[in-house]
């Protein structure tokens, strides 16, 4: 008997997306409704399915990975307090980034998409919303937390710097306004220590 | 600063704990049917089928398996992995059962339908 191949483009975004790989049974199942007859149209409304369960699922993680920027951005303002209170640094220091400063969009993506794709990682361990497997072309058999952990040390080591920095910029006032793209990196990437502290502290 | 991290964390586990209590949707009552309709052999090609059978309305694959999931995750139902097929791709599937508790679930859900669609004249004889 010959194999009917579904629509390529749709198997396609069910592979590069995570789902066929995170549940290889439902990926047999639509093969196998496909060899009885069903129809292109039939596994692309399949596929979109699949999809669109899967965004709600990504919807209901940004809402409390939100929630945890909101707990970042409160320790966030408390610290800039404290150094007020306490007359710390009167001018702002140079974030000491050097050419990274020239990519600081691109860091700032990065960090968003890191944070989120990490915090989900270690929240859920489930799919991550950007397949950081192939992202860091790892190709070994569980090889994923090797980019993972790579990734969440970047991240954090990145944020706890940005942190301290702008923790100091608050309170002495920003020197220019690439200081607000770096604000936003850490914010944005703070999401992840009530991730770590979950983990750390889970039974 | 400790508050600020910890508060988020619990305010996860309370959200965690109110959707393991909380009551079963139509369409997780519908797959829990099929499944013990099924009985043994049970994975999502005939769940599916049986549902869309019964029903009158195509089902999609995705959606069984998310509801099976959430249930799994409740321990409503259980699954195990077969032999992987050919036809399937070279992919395994995932046979699923209901669990005592989940027959408990279905059994509650129909006393509770049960007592609130009675006495409704809209309700009854199946007329619209």
């Amino acid at each position: 008997m010959s194999i009917r191949r579904p629509p390529a483009l749709a198997a396609w975004l069910l592979d590069r997306l995570g789902y066929t790989r995170e549940n290889p049974a439902l990926a047999g199942d639509l093969l196998e409704e496909f060899q009885t007859g069903r129809s292109p149209a039939w596994y692309w409304r399949q596929a979109a399915m699949v999809i669109l369960n899967g965004a709600r699922r990504n919807a209901v993680v940004l809402q409390w990975y939100l929630e945890a920027v909101a707990a970042g951005l409160l320790a966030e303002v408390l610290t800039a307090y404290v150094l007020w209170r306490f007359q710390l640094p009167q001018r702002a220091p140079d974030p000491g980034l050097g050419i990274l400063s020239s990519f600081k969009w691109l860091l700032f993506v990065i960090a968003v998409i890191l944070g989120f794709n990490v915090f989900r990682r270690l929240i859920f361990g489930g799919r991550a919303l950007i397949d950081l497997k192939a992202l860091f072309a790892a190709s070994r058999a569980g090889a994923q937390t090797r980019p993972e952990i790579a990734a969440s040390v970047f991240v954090e080591t990145f944020a706890l710097y940005l942190w301290i920095y702008c923790a100091v910029v608050i309170v002495s006032g920003p020197s220019s306004p690439d200081v607000f793209i770096y604000w936003h990196a850490v914010v944005l990437t703070r999401g992840l220590m009530p991730a770590l502290w979950r983990m750390l502290n889970a039974g | 600063m400790e508050l600020a991290v910890c508060l988020p964390v619990y305010f996860f586990s309370i959200i965690e704990q109110m959707a393991r209590g909380a009551f079963l949707g139509e369409f997780e009552i519908m797959v829990l049917l099929a499944l013990i309709r099924l009985g043994e052999d049970a994975y999502g090609v005939p769940i599916s089928r049986e549902i869309e059978h019964c029903s009158g309305r195509g089902v999609a694959l995705g959606s069984v398996y998310a509801a099976l999931e959430r249930m799994e995750d409740k321990g409503l139902v259980t699954s195990r992995v077969g032999e992987p097929t050919a036809e399937r791709g070279g992919r395994a599937k995932r046979y699923f059962r209901v669990t005592g508790q989940g027959l408990r679930a279905v059994r509650e859900a129909q006393r509770a339908l049960v007592k609130l669609w009675s006495g409704i004249p809209e309700l009854e004889g199946g007329r619209p």
